[in-house]
C-alpha cells in the first residue's frame, strides 16, 4: 500500500469536501476525495440557494460553466395562515449582474460539477466507497478504513455531512442531541420552464426564493422554502425533530399538509414529482460547534456544524466552502512544514474565524434560540393575517384604524403585549 | 413478370419453423415468393412442414454426433449463395443467433432480432421490436439487401397445413465447418419441469425474499394459491436459487396466467413485460414507491413477511 | 496474451423517460456500463489472474461514453487499459455498424487471443453484436457461455446451455465468446483499485485511427415509443396487514381467479 501513499484523505463529496480537495489538489498534494456514492452529490438532497461569493474566490466566474439554475433575484417571506397568505417581496437589479448573490442549484448536478473541478485538478475521486472508521496512532488520525481496507494520509479532513460520523469517533463531537436538529424534507418538482418563467414572473434566468412560516408546519417550530430551478421547483421544509417527536407527527404528514395549502398548491399545481428526500439539519448553530481539529484530522461544512438555520432558511453550502478554503489553506501549511499536529491544524481555526463564517454564525447566534419560541409559528402568522382582513376585508362596515385593528388581532390571538415586546426584541436581536 | 421474393427460412426446432413461415408469408406482401426453408430431421419433421404454403424444403437428415446445431452454418451458407435470399428468417433459440449475426456479418448487411411485428410502408419493409429491454419498442427500416432476422416464438402465427402446395423435398449433405470447437461432452438437463406460459396461477419472489430457506414459504403459498412459481431474473440467474424456466420477462418467460401475484418485485420493465397478458395482477412490496404498484390491480404496502403467512391462512380458511 | 472484453456504455435503461404522449427520452439518464457486460469483464480478468495476460476493455460509442465516472468504474474492476472508439456517428449505431468498429479496432491491438462479450447490451440486447465481431474476425465464436478455463495446450474449456442441453466444449484460440451474465458475479471495486485507475492508460481512438473513413448506418430508426401497458386497477389496498390480505382474497374471488 506504500506505493499509495497520500497526504490527504477528504471523506465526503458534498460541496464541503470537493472544495477541500480541488484547493489541495491544486497546491500540488496528493489528495483522495472518498465519497460512498456513485458520485458526488448523489446521495445529496437537491436543490438549495447557493450564495455566490466566496465560491467566485476559488472558481471565479464559476456561474459561466456550472450547472447552476437561475441566479436569484427575489427573495419573498411569506406568512402562511390555514386560508391565507400574506407576502413581502424583495428584488433588486444589483442581483441580477455578475457576480450576483445567489443561485438556486440542484445538487446532484452542482456537486458533481464541483467534483470534476476537483478531479481535474488532480483530486483522486474514489466513488463508491463508505468510510466505516479512522484508523488511530494514539491520538493521531492516521487513515481511514473501509471495510477490509485500509488507507493512510498525512491527514484527514472530515467533510461527511451533518451525521459525521467521523467526528463522532474522533471523539470531536457527540452524537446529535434531538433538540438541536431540524428535519428538512424537499422534493423537486418539474415543471416546464415557461410556465415558472410565468407563474413567478421571471424574465430569462432570474429566479425567486420563497421563505415562508406560519401554518407550514402546522405550528411546529420551523419553516418552510420555494426555490425555482431552470425547469424545476425545490420546495421544502425545515422543522425540528423535538417538537415532532412530542407531538407525534409524522413529518411527512406535516409536508403533505403543507404542499396542500392553496398558496403552495397554486405554485406548485401542474408539475410532477422527480425526488424526494429527507435530511437531518444541524440546528444548533455556534453553540453546537464541534472541536474543528486534532492531530491528523480536520472537520469541515456540516460535519462542523456549520449551517445557519434563521427559521425560514437553511444555509450551509457557502459556510461549507468557506470551511474548506480555511482548511486547505492549514493544510497546505502543515504539509510544507511536515507537521500535521493539533498545534499546526489550529491554524485552521484561525482562520476559519477570520472569515466570513464565524462572523455570520456569531450574527445569527441567537436564531436557534429564537427559533425555538412557538409563537412564531402559530400566533404571529394568524395576527398578521386578522390585521390584513381588517384592512382588505369590505364587510359593510365602517373601516377601522390600523391600530385598532391591530391592537384586535393581537387580543383576539391571546397574544399578551409583553410577550409581543419581548418576541421583537429578540427577533431584531437573532435575525 | 415482376421478380419473385426468396425467403430462406432455418431453424433446428419445427414448431418454430412453422410460425417462421408465418412471418414468411408477412414478408411475401401477398406477392409471389418462393419460400424456402432448411429442415434437420427425418421424413415426420419435412411433413409437419408439407401443405403449409413452403415451395422447397431443404431437408438434412441428421448432424453428425459430434456437432452442434451451430455446426450447420457452412451448409446454410452454402445455401445461401445458391438461393439468394432476400430475407433470411432465422429461428431465435440460441443457435439461431449465433448463426443469424455470422450470416449478417459475411453478408455485411443489417440483421434484425427478435421482430415482433412486420409491415410495410411507401418505401418498404418496417419491423418493430423491443429495445431497453422492454422499456420501448423501435421501429427500424433495413437499409441493406438482404435482411437476416430473428423471430422467436409466440410472435407469428403458425401455419398449420391448408395450402394446396406440396413442396419439393431437396436432400442435402452436411457440410462442415472449417474450424470450430470441439465438442467433449454433451448432458441432457433434467426436463423443464414448469411451462409458466401455461400456468394458470403464478406467485412469482423477488429480491425482496431474503433467504434461499424462506422459498418454502412461498412454496406453502403457492400450494394454498394452485399456483405455480415463478422468480425474477436476479432469483434465478445472480443467485440461483430457481431454474432459468422460472423468470419472467424480457429474456425469461412471459405469462398468460388469471393471477400473478409479485413478493418484494420491484417491477422493472424487463420484468413486468412478461405479465402484460396476465388477467389480474397483485404486488406486495414494502416500498409504496416501488413501480410494480403502478402496474397491479391490487397493491399491498407491508412486509412480505407478514403478508405471506396472514395469506396461507385466510385461503386455508376460506 | 492480451484479452480484450467488449463493454457497451449506454444510458441506463432505469432512467427511462415515458412522456404522456408515449415518447421515450434517454435525454436525463445516467450513462454507464451495461449490468449484463460486467460478468464478461469478471469472467476475463478472473482469466488474467489466474493466466497471467492482460485485459484490455474495449468500447464504442459518441463522446458521452468518455466520462471520467465511466472510465474509472472500468478500470477499477480489473482491466488494464481502456479503448474507446469515439465518433458521434456512432449514435444509434445498429451491430453492423458496432461489430465493424470493434473489429477494426481489435486487429488494431497487438497479441489478441480471446474476446469476450456481455450477454447482451443494456440498451439494445439483441445478443447480436459478439458474434459478429466473431465472424468477422474468423474466429471460433460461441454465445451463451456460462463458463471458460483456461487449459495448458493454449486453448480453453467452454461450458455452455443451449436450450435443454448443457456442453463442454474445447475451443482453440483466437476465439470470441459471448458469456452470459450468470458466469461470474462482478466484483465491487476497492479503493486500491480505485486509486491505481486512475493512472492506468485510456485511449481514445477515432474512426480514421482505425481504418474506417465513415459508416453507412445498416438501419434506420424510424420511431421509438413506450410499449403498450395493460391497463390496471390501480387498486392500493388499506388497513392492518390481516384486513389487506382478507380484502385481497375478497377482491380475487369477486374477479373469479381464485
Ligand atoms: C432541506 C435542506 C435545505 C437546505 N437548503 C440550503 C440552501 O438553500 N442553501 C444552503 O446554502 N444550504 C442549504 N442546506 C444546507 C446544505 O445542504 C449543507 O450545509 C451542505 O450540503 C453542507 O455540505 P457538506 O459538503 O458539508 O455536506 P454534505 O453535502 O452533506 O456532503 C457530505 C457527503 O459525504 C458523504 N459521506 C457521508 N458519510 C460518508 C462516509 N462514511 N463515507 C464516504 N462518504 C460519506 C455523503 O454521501 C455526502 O456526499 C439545506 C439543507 C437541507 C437539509
Ligand atoms: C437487458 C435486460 C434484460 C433483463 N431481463 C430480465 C428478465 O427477463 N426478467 C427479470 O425479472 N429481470 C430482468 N432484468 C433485470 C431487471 O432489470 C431487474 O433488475 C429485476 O427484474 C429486479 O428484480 P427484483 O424485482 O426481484 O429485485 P429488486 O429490483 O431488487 O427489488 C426487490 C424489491 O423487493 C422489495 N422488498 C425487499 N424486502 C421486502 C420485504 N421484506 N417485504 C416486501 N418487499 C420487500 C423492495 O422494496 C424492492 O422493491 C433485465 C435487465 C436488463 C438490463
Ligand atoms: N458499442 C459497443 N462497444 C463495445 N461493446 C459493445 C458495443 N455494443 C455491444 N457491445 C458488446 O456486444 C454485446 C452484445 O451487444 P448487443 O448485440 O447490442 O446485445 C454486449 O454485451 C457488449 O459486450
Amino acid at each position: 500500500m506504500s506505493e499509495e501513499k497520500l497526504d490527504v484523505i477528504v471523506v465526503g463529496s458534498g460541496v464541503a469536501g470537493c472544495s477541500a480537495a480541488l484547493l489541495l489538489a491544486r497546491a500540488g498534494l496528493r489528495v483522495a476525495l472518498i465519497e460512498r456514492g456513485p458520485y458526488p452529490g448523489s446521495k445529496n438532497l437537491s436543490g438549495g440557494v447557493l450564495y455566490g461569493r466566496v465560491l467566485h474566490q476559488i472558481i471565479p466566474n464559476f456561474w459561466e460553466q456550472a450547472p447552476v439554475e437561475r441566479f436569484i433575484t427575489n427573495q419573498v417571506v411569506t406568512f402562511l395562515t390555514e386560508d391565507s397568505s400574506i407576502s413581502l417581496d424583495y428584488k433588486t437589479e444589483a442581483f441580477s449582474q455578475p457576480p450576483y448573490n445567489a443561485f438556486s442549484v440542484l445538487r446532484a448536478k452542482f456537486d458533481r460539477w464541483l467534483g470534476d473541478q476537483a478531479e481535474a485538478a488532480g483530486a483522486l475521486l474514489v466513488p463508491g466507497i463508505k468510510v466505516d472508521r479512522l484508523i488511530l496512532d494514539g491520538k493521531k488520525v492516521i487513515g481511514i478504513a473501509a471495510g477490509e481496507e485500509e488507507m493512510f494520509a498525512e491527514v484527514v479532513i472530515a467533510a461527511d455531512g451533518a451525521n459525521s460520523f467521523l467526528a463522532q469517533q474522533a471523539g470531536l463531537r457527540p452524537r446529535l442531541p434531538e433538540e438541536h436538529v431540524a428535519v428538512g424534507i424537499k422534493e423537486v418538482i418539474a415543471l416546464p420552464q415557461d410556465v415558472i418563467e410565468n407563474r413567478f414572473r421571471l424574465n430569462g434566468n432570474e429566479g425567486c426564493a420563497f421563505n415562508i412560516v406560519g401554518s407550514a408546519t402546522q405550528g411546529i417550530a420551523g419553516g418552510g422554502f420555494l426555490y425555482t430551478n431552470r425547469d424545476s421547483i425545490s420546495v421544502g421544509l425545515v422543522i425540528q425533530l423535538a417538537d415532532l417527536i412530542e407531538r407525534q407527527i409524522k413529518v411527512t404528514e406535516v409536508f403533505d399538509h403543507f404542499l396542500q395549502h392553496p398558496f403552495i398548491d397554486s405554485l406548485i399545481k401542474g408539475g410532477k414529482m422527480m425526488e424526494y428526500g429527507a435530511h437531518l439539519v444541524p440546528e444548533g448553530g455556534l453553540r453546537m460547534m464541534p472541536r474543528l481539529f486534532m492531530d491528523g484530522m480536520l472537520v469541515i461544512g456540516d460535519a462542523a456544524g456549520l449551517t445557519i438555520n434563521n427559521g425560514f432558511w437553511v444555509r450551509g453550502m457557502d459556510l461549507a466552502i468557506g470551511s474548506a478554503i480555511a482548511a486547505a489553506e492549514a493544510v497546505i501549511r502543515a504539509h510544507e512544514s511536515r507537521d500535521f499536529s493539533e498545534q499546526s491544524l489550529a491554524f485552521y481555526h484561525q482562520k476559519l474565524s477570520e472569515s466570513f463564517v464565524m462572523a455570520d454564525l456569531q450574527t445569527y447566534a441567537r436564531a436557534p434560540h429564537f427559533m425555538q419560541n412557538p409563537r412564531l409559528f402559530t400566533v404571529y402568522p394568524q395576527v398578521l393575517r386578522d390585521i390584513f382582513l381588517g384592512i382588505y376585508e369590505q364587510n359593510a362596515r365602517p373601516n377601522q384604524h390600523l391600530m385598532t385593528i391591530g391592537r384586535r388581532a393581537v387580543q383576539q390571538n391571546d397574544l399578551s403585549l409583553l410577550d409581543l415586546l419581548k418576541d421583537l426584541w429578540n427577533g431584531a436581536r437573532a435575525l | 413478370m415482376e421478380i419473385q421474393r426468396q425467403i430462406f427460412i432455418f431453424s433446428e426446432d419445427i414448431t418454430l419453423v412453422r410460425e417462421l413461415i408465418g412471418a414468411a408469408q408477412v414478408l411475401a406482401e401477398g406477392k409471389p415468393a418462393i419460400l424456402s426453408a432448411l429442415v434437420i430431421g427425418g421424413s415426420t419433421s419435412v411433413e409437419q412442414m408439407q401443405n403449409t404454403g413452403v415451395d422447397r424444403i431443404y431437408r438434412l437428415d441428421t448432424l453428425p454426433p459430434d456437432c452442434l446445431v451451430e455446426d450447420i452454418f457452412q451448409t446454410l451458407w452454402g445455401l445461401t449463395r445458391e438461393i439468394k435470399p432476400d430475407y433470411l428468417v432465422i429461428g431465435a433459440t440460441t443457435a439461431g443467433r449465433l448463426i443469424c449475426g455470422r450470416l449478417a456479418a459475411r453478408l455485411n448487411t443489417t440483421a434484425l432480432t427478435d421482430i415482433q411485428t412486420i409491415e410495410f410502408d411507401a418505401q418498404g419493409l418496417l419491423i418493430r421490436h423491443m429495445v431497453f429491454g422492454g422499456g420501448a419498442q423501435r421501429l427500424e427500416r433495413p437499409l441493406r439487401q438482404p435482411v437476416v432476422m430473428t423471430i422467436g416464438k409466440g410472435q407469428f402465427e403458425s401455419q398449420a397445413a391448408r395450402s394446396e402446395k406440396v413442396a419439393e423435398v431437396i436432400p442435402v449433405a452436411f457440410t462442415p465447418p472449417e474450424t470450430r470447437a470441439i465438442l467433449r461432452e454433451r448432458r441432457e438437463l433434467p426436463p423443464v419441469s414448469v411451462n409458466l406460459a401455461e400456468a394458470k396461477r403464478v406467485v412469482c419472489p423477488g429480491r425482496g425474499i431474503a433467504r434461499r430457506e424462506d422459498l418454502t414459504m412461498v412454496e406453502e403459498l403457492a400450494r394454498s394459491l394452485g399456483a405455480e412459481i415463478a422468480c425474477t431474473r436476479p432469483l434465478s440467474e445472480g443467485l440461483g436459487w430457481l431454474p432459468r424456466e422460472r423468470y419472467i420477462g424480457i429474456s425469461g418467460a412471459y405469462i398468460k396466467a388469471d393471477l400473478y401475484v409479485g413478493l418484494g418485485v420491484s417491477g422493472q420493465v424487463q420484468h413486468t413485460i412478461g405479465i402484460t397478458d396476465a388477467r389480474v395482477v397483485v404486488a406486495i412490496n414494502r416500498d409504496a414507491e416501488a413501480p410494480i404498484f403502478k402496474q397491479a390491480d391490487y397493491g399491498i404496502v407491508a412486509d412480505l413477511y407478514e403478508v405471506m403467512p396472514a395469506l396461507i391462512d385466510a385461503l386455508r380458511s376460506a | 496474451m492480451n484479452i480484450v472484453v467488449c463493454l457497451k456504455i449506454t444510458p441506463d435503461p432505469e432512467d427511462l423517460e415515458i412522456g404522456p404522449d408515449g415518447s421515450v427520452s434517454t435525454t436525463h439518464a445516467e450513462w454507464k456500463t451495461g449490468s449484463f457486460d460486467l460478468p464478461a469483464l469478471e469472467a476475463g480478468v478472473r482469466l488474467a489472474e489466474m493466466h497471467g495476460g492482460k485485459v484490455i476493455a474495449l468500447s464504442a460509442g459518441t463522446s458521452q461514453i468518455n466520462q471520467s465516472k465511466v472510465r474509472k468504474d472500468i478500470l477499477s474492476r480489473g482491466a488494464e487499459e481502456l479503448v474507446l472508439v469515439v465518433d458521434d456517428s456512432l449514435k444509434d449505431a445498429s451491430t453492423a455498424e458496432t461489430a465493424l468498429v470493434l473489429e477494426k479496432a481489435i486487429r488494431k491491438l497487438t497479441d489478441v487471443q480471446l474476446v469476450l462479450f456481455g450477454e447482451g447490451s443494456a440498451d439494445l440486447y439483441f445478443q447480436q453484436t459478439g458474434v459478429q465481431v466473431g465472424e468477422r474476425l474468423g474466429w471460433v465464436t460461441l454465445n451463451a457461455v456460462q463458463d471458460v478455463r483456461l487449459l495448458e495446450n493454449e486453448a480453453l474449456e467452454v461450458q455452455r446451455i443451449v436450450e435443454h442441453e448443457l456442453q463442454v466444449l474445447d475451443v482453440p484460440l483466437p476465439a470470441v465468446l459471448c458469456v452470459t451474465s450468470d458466469i461470474c458475479e462482478p466484483r465491487l471495486a476497492s479503493m486500491r483499485e480505485i486509486l491505481r485507475a486512475s493512472k492506468k492508460t485510456v485511449f481514445e481512438w477515432s474512426l480514421s485511427d482505425i481504418g474506417i473513413e465513415g459508416l453507412t448506418p445498416s438501419v434506420e430508426i424510424v420511431k421509438v415509443m413506450a410499449p403498450p401497458r395493460a391497463s390496471r386497477k390501480g387498486e392500493m389496498l388499506s388497513g392492518s396487514v390481516e384486513e389487506m390480505v382478507s380484502a385481497l382474497v375478497n377482491n380475487l374471488r369477486k374477479d373469479g381467479v381464485l
